[in-house]
């Protein structure tokens, strides 16, 4: 036995090493894809939860304070937490610049802000002024025409007014979360947070509602805002939910009843766990084809030793061996390929994750790669060896049974036809209106991916990929005329031969073709997808920021005054004033933008799915063709009846006037979407004419155009600006991690990275294995022709036609269905997309290069053949057969 | 030694571990000659031929084609029917016998030749018909027939007669030695078959790789 191994190592090193590597691609493939998803769902809970603010908000019922910290200190010992006091007010009012400005209802908020702000990183953001004493949201300073300095009065219930001076002005980012009712009625949607907003210190917030906080818990009340270790939750978003939830209920049923909980943390990682759920998605959808290549060319591989194993299984056979020592002696190919290529492959994921910086400890995907390495090699080499096992001698040594009429039967079944059209209902229907691939009710553990929607991509290919066998056969048999025109430059004279030939060895060429096309696919379906997915990140980013850079102003601090300071930061290309102010439209308060239309698309881009019923440069056009032109919300249009042309009133704010004052305008179409809008309702206009009928000239926001990395240009803008802490300087590449889906942090650059790392070898390894193994096969008609006298040209003409047949079709075809699956896959998985990508984005140079690679691997292949040695001659002339 | 075709100066062949296929051989080739090889199966009669038509080389001795012309000599001034038929299995019988044609880059179209080759070795009718398709003696008899296409000085036919029954053979040996006649080729036919030897002219002898010939009168 060991001689044996020992002989089949010295004779069939190339044989066992080219289907080990096979199998170590295919087990590599799967560990680092494995490594990585499971890695980035938990980088997702780790990054979900740093920008939590406060974990818990714990609101008392009743005035029993220490029963709750009890209870708190008793669920979770490693937390700290501040106090903070709410009370409802009817208004606030500000007597500025003799006339007095009167709010609408708010809230009064009683917190030692300072230690907040350190507490909880990012909750509170100082625009103006100081935190220490009373603070004011940068709403309503605009509403109150309030700066640091003035004296606001407090309109208190059911008591008499109490006055304080703004110390500062603050925009609380995530003011949502910060207001949101605790307990009570379950909430129903987020709540608007309030537009009035005044924080106090906690002494000067006891002195004016203490009295209602112990006597009026309707009107004002506490709550804990709590932040808790983060390390003790485990990476995983889905066991990190079960966690976190496990402590709230905890807490509550130590609590009895005596309080009740906000638990952001949970709703947090409830919002990656969908994310979580679809980068799995993305894993199958994306890695599956690149695992399944990997095993096909193995496949391929071990399919050409086995007459020769068959023959050596007769041999000894014949000698009289038993069964269970020959069955030992046989599998010993398929242990020593599984055992050696595992191996390597685990070798080369654990060098790859490292150089990649992943986290090693997910023995998932360990464990589902040793089972794809050792499960590959059973299934390629073990059973076929159970049926020559039941054969007599005599059988094992004629040529291998064919496959033929089985492998042939869904040609008449048309299963390719049947597979595509389940394809096609498959993906009608997940991508039908309302349909949702991943589905993670909030609050509930339980979150799933409709497994069904696999159907779709795996029944594409392969339906796809005996459509492609079905069409290369026939193109090959019906077009031989055109295929022989195609070879002419390469072929000459052979043309015609060549092409007859290649038509009825068409079955053997539509195989090397699928597989090439197959390879491909995976190259194009993952790259397509993630150069979209990136470049959606970025529109998304884009519309957010506004520009690569964007520096914000306030309506009393705008931004136009350092333009020509960023304009000359380094790494600025361009940089243009964009306004942004607020316009009544009725009653209603809108953001309205004032720009350029010739200039604006200088620093930002403008999507045609911007506005409605035109492209964005008809909707510019028409902007600089009326002066007066404004573009208004959908609702706005339906609200008002309006048609084009209609003239529309807003009432803006006027220079050196508290009040603002009527405007008119004239409607001019349907704005859906706009760099640093909101999502709701808003206006766009141009700047000039705000200018001149406001008298207020200076843009409040400055959008620049970085002419490289827009994180690069952001810091530079950031340290020329750093004497103007009141203007906030923003860039893409921030606004992208922050705004993004968990999604698009998993940096899906390193995820093509991969993916294309590995689709290169397998490139080159397709065309390579499959044009070498087609020479070795046919190397006596090889032999023959240059027994015949046919030198380099004779014998190129086959062979690089051959060649380029298979890379030709087997390119096109693979760039066709790797289209079609990214397309699939863009489209089913819209739901991570906001906006939908318009078209896929093709990565031509990466797609090129791949290409490239796989020709320079027919080149060897066919370079090797040519010089194949002069022995190879005495196969044509000594006995044996043809074939 | 004008009028000598090929030309064997002390050529030996030798396979590695120690088998000497060919042992010493000198011999000459005349246009027009009708040879017959025989000898008992492994004596070197194949290896022989592979030297003749310059598919291998020997060891040591020279071997000179003093009649033909400068230039590759196959397959327009040799033709070569091996021992096992080593047609193309992709392709059919006509455009297995259009190869030649096109190798040694004759002008025009190959139909003609290859139907009169066909025709020759009573294939007419099969020309469209892959390898896979054809008895062992059909493919034989192609390969003969494709030894042929380019009308070449001389003709190597090794066992061309093998496979085939007795009237078939004979058909056959006639057909190939009216060809030569009427082209003014050459032709060496390797044969077990002293009933084709008997039709040569001129009759070696092979035995352990060294070359006897035996003159007309003695007995082989
Ligand atoms: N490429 C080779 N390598 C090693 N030995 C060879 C090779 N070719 C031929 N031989 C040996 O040379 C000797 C002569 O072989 P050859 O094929 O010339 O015989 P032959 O007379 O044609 O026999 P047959 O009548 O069976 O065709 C044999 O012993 C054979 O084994
Ligand atoms: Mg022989």
């Amino acid at each position: 036995m060991k001689r044996w191994i020992a002989g089949l190592l010295a004779r069939r090193m190339l044989a066992l090493g080219t289907a080990a590597l096979g199998i170590a691609l295919a087990v590599a493939l799967t560990a680092t894809l494995g490594l990585f998803v499971l890695d980035s769902a938990a980088g997702m809970t780790a990054r979900a939860v740093s920008k939590v603010g406060p974990d818990w908000q714990v609101q008392q019922q009743g005035a029993d304070t220490a029963n709750a910290m009890a209870a708190l200190d008793a669920t979770i010992p490693a937390h700290r937490q501040a106090v903070v006091d709410f009370a409802d007010i009817s208004g606030l009012t500000a007597n500025v610049g003799g006339t007095v400005q009167t709010t609408g209802a708010g809230k009064a908020v009683g917190l030692d802000l300072p230690a907040y702000a350190a507490m909880f990183p990012g909750q509170i953001r100082l625009m103006t002024g100081s935190l220490q004493g009373a603070v004011i949201a940068q709403q309503t300073a605009a509403n109150l025409h309030a700066a640091v300095g003035d004296k606001v009065a407090i309109q208190r219930i059911g008591a008499t007014p109490v006055e304080v001076t703004v110390a500062g002005v603050v925009e609380l980012p995530q003011a949502d979360q910060f207001f949101q009712q605790v307990g009570g009625m379950t909430r129903t949607g987020p709540s608007a947070p309030p537009d009035n907003v005044v924080l106090l210190p906690p002494d000067s917030f006891a002195a004016s509602f203490g009295a209602q906080l112990d006597s009026a818990p309707q009107i004002a009340w506490r709550q804990l805002h709590l932040a808790i270790d983060h390390t003790l939750l485990p990476p995983d978003p889905v066991a990190a939910l079960t966690q976190s939830q496990g402590l709230a209920r905890h807490f509550e049923a130590q609590v009895a009843g005596g309080a009740v909980l906000a638990d952001n943390l949970s709703a947090r990682i409830d919002g990656v766990r969908q994310d979580s759920l679809f980068a799995r998605v993305l894993f199958l959808f994306l890695g599956l084809p690149g695992v399944a290549v990997a095993l096909l060319l193995t496949a391929r591989i071990t399919g050409t030793g086995h007459d020769r194993r068959r023959a050596e299984l007769a041999i000894l056979q014949v000698r009289g061996m038993r069964s269970a020592a020959l069955a030992l002696r046989m599998a010993a190919e398929g242990i020593l390929v599984a055992g050696m290529g595992t191996a390597v492959g685990l070798a080369l994921a654990s060098t790859l994750a490292k150089a990649m910086g992943l986290g090693f400890g997910h023995l998932w995907a360990w464990g589902l790669a040793i089972a794809v390495g050792l499960g590959a090699t059973a299934v390629l080499y073990g059973l076929p060896l159970r049926s020559d096992l039941a054969r007599p001698a005599r059988e094992n040594l004629l040529p291998a049974p064919s496959v033929g009429a089985l492998g042939q039967a869904w040609r008449r079944m048309g299963l390719d036809l049947v597979f595509l059209s389940i394809a096609a209902s498959v993906y009608f229907e997940t991508t039908a209106q309302g349909y949702h691939l991943v589905t993670a009710p909030e609050g509930v553990p339980v979150a799933a991916v409709d497994y069904k929607s696999y159907l779709a991509p795996g029944m594409l290919w392969l339906g796809a990929g005996l459509l492609i066998l079905r069409l290369a056969d026939w193109g090959l048999e019906r077009g031989r005329g055109v295929v022989a025109g195609l070879l002419r430059p390469v072929a000459g004279r052979y043309a015609p031969l060549v092409a007859a030939g290649i038509a009825r060895d068409r079955r053997r060429i539509a195989t090397g073709i699928l597989l090439v096309a197959l390879t491909f696919s995976f190259a194009v379906s993952t790259s397509v997808f993630n150069t979209t997915y990136d470049g959606q990140a970025l529109v998304d980013a884009q519309l957010t920021n506004g520009a690569d850079v964007t520096v914000t102003g306030t309506p009393d601090n705008p931004a136009q005054p350092v333009l020509d300071k960023v304009a000359a930061t380094r790494g600025i290309a361009t940089a243009q004033g964009m306004m942004h102010r607020y316009a009544y439209v009725g009653t209603d308060l809108q953001d309205i933008y004032g720009i350029d239309p010739a200039k604006i698309g200088q620093v930002t881009t403008l999507s045609d799915a911007y506005f409605q019923g035109m492209t964005a440069k008809a909707a510019m056009a028409e902007l600089a063709a009326v002066p007066d032109g404004v573009f208004v919300a959908d609702e706005t249009v339906k609200d008002f009846q309006l048609v084009p042309g209609d003239r529309i009133n807003l009432r803006l704010r006027m220079a050196g006037k508290a009040d603002y004052a009527v405007v008119p305008f004239t409607f001019a179409g349907v704005v859906r979407e706009f760099p640093t809008a909101p999502t709701d309702s808003f206006l766009v206009a141009n700047a000039t004419y705000l200018a001149k009928m406001t008298g207020l000239p200076l843009a409040e926001t400055v959008l620049a155009r970085a002419n490289g990395d827009p994180a690069v240009a952001g810091a530079a803008v950031r340290a020329a600006l750093s004497g103007r802490p009141d203007l906030k300087v923003t860039d893409l590449t921030e606004t992208a991690r922050r705004i993004g889906s968990s999604l698009v942090a998993v940096d899906l650059r390193g995820l093509t990275a991969l993916e294309t790392g590995f689709a290169g070898p397998l490139m080159a390894g397709a065309l390579g294995l499959v044009l070498a193994l087609g020479h070795i096969e046919r190397r006596r008609s090889l032999a023959v022709l240059r027994a015949l006298g046919g030198g380099a040209a004779c014998i190129g003409a086959f062979l690089w036609s051959e060649a380029l047949v298979v890379l030709g079709f087997g390119l096109a075809a693979g760039l066709g269905l790797g289209m079609v699956l990214a397309g699939a896959l863009v489209k089913m998985i819209t739901q991570v997309f906001d906006p939908p990508p318009e078209v896929l984005a093709v990565p031509w140079l990466l797609l090129a290069g791949l290409g490239l690679a796989g020709a320079l691997a027919m080149v060897l292949a066919v370079l090797w053949a040519l010089r194949s040695p002069r022995e190879t001659l005495a196969f044509a002339l000594r006995g044996g057969t043809d074939g | 030694m004008l009028d000598s075709m090929v030309t064997f100066d002390g050529v030996t062949r030798r396979f590695p571990p120690d088998v000497t296929a060919v042992d010493e051989v000198t011999l000459r080739v005349r246009p027009g000659d009708r040879i017959a090889l025989q000898g008992v199966s492994g004596s070197g009669k194949s290896s022989l031929l592979a030297l003749m038509v310059g598919l291998d080389r020997p060891n040591a001795g020279t071997i000179a084609w003093p009649g033909l012309e400068k230039g590759p000599l196959r397959p327009g001034q040799i033709g070569i029917a091996f021992q096992s038929a080593c047609l193309l299995p992709s392709l059919n019988l006509a455009e297995n016998l259009a190869l030649p044609w096109l190798i040694a880059r004759y002008a025009g179209d190959p139909g003609r030749a290859v139907a009169e080759a066909l025709d020759l070795v009573g294939l007419g009718e099969m020309a469209d018909r892959l390898p896979s398709e054809l008895s062992g003696g059909q493919a034989l008899r192609a390969g003969v027939a494709r030894a042929l296409v380019t009308r070449p000085r001389l003709v190597v036919a090794d066992e061309p007669t093998g496979q085939l029954d007795g009237e078939t053979g004979r058909a056959l040996i006639g057909a190939l030695l009216a060809w030569a006649e009427a082209n003014g080729s050459a032709l060496i036919v390797a044969t077990h078959d002293a009933a084709v030897a008997a039709r040569m002219d001129r009759h070696w002898q092979m035995s352990f790789g060294r070359l006897t010939e035996v003159l007309a009168g003695e007995v082989a």
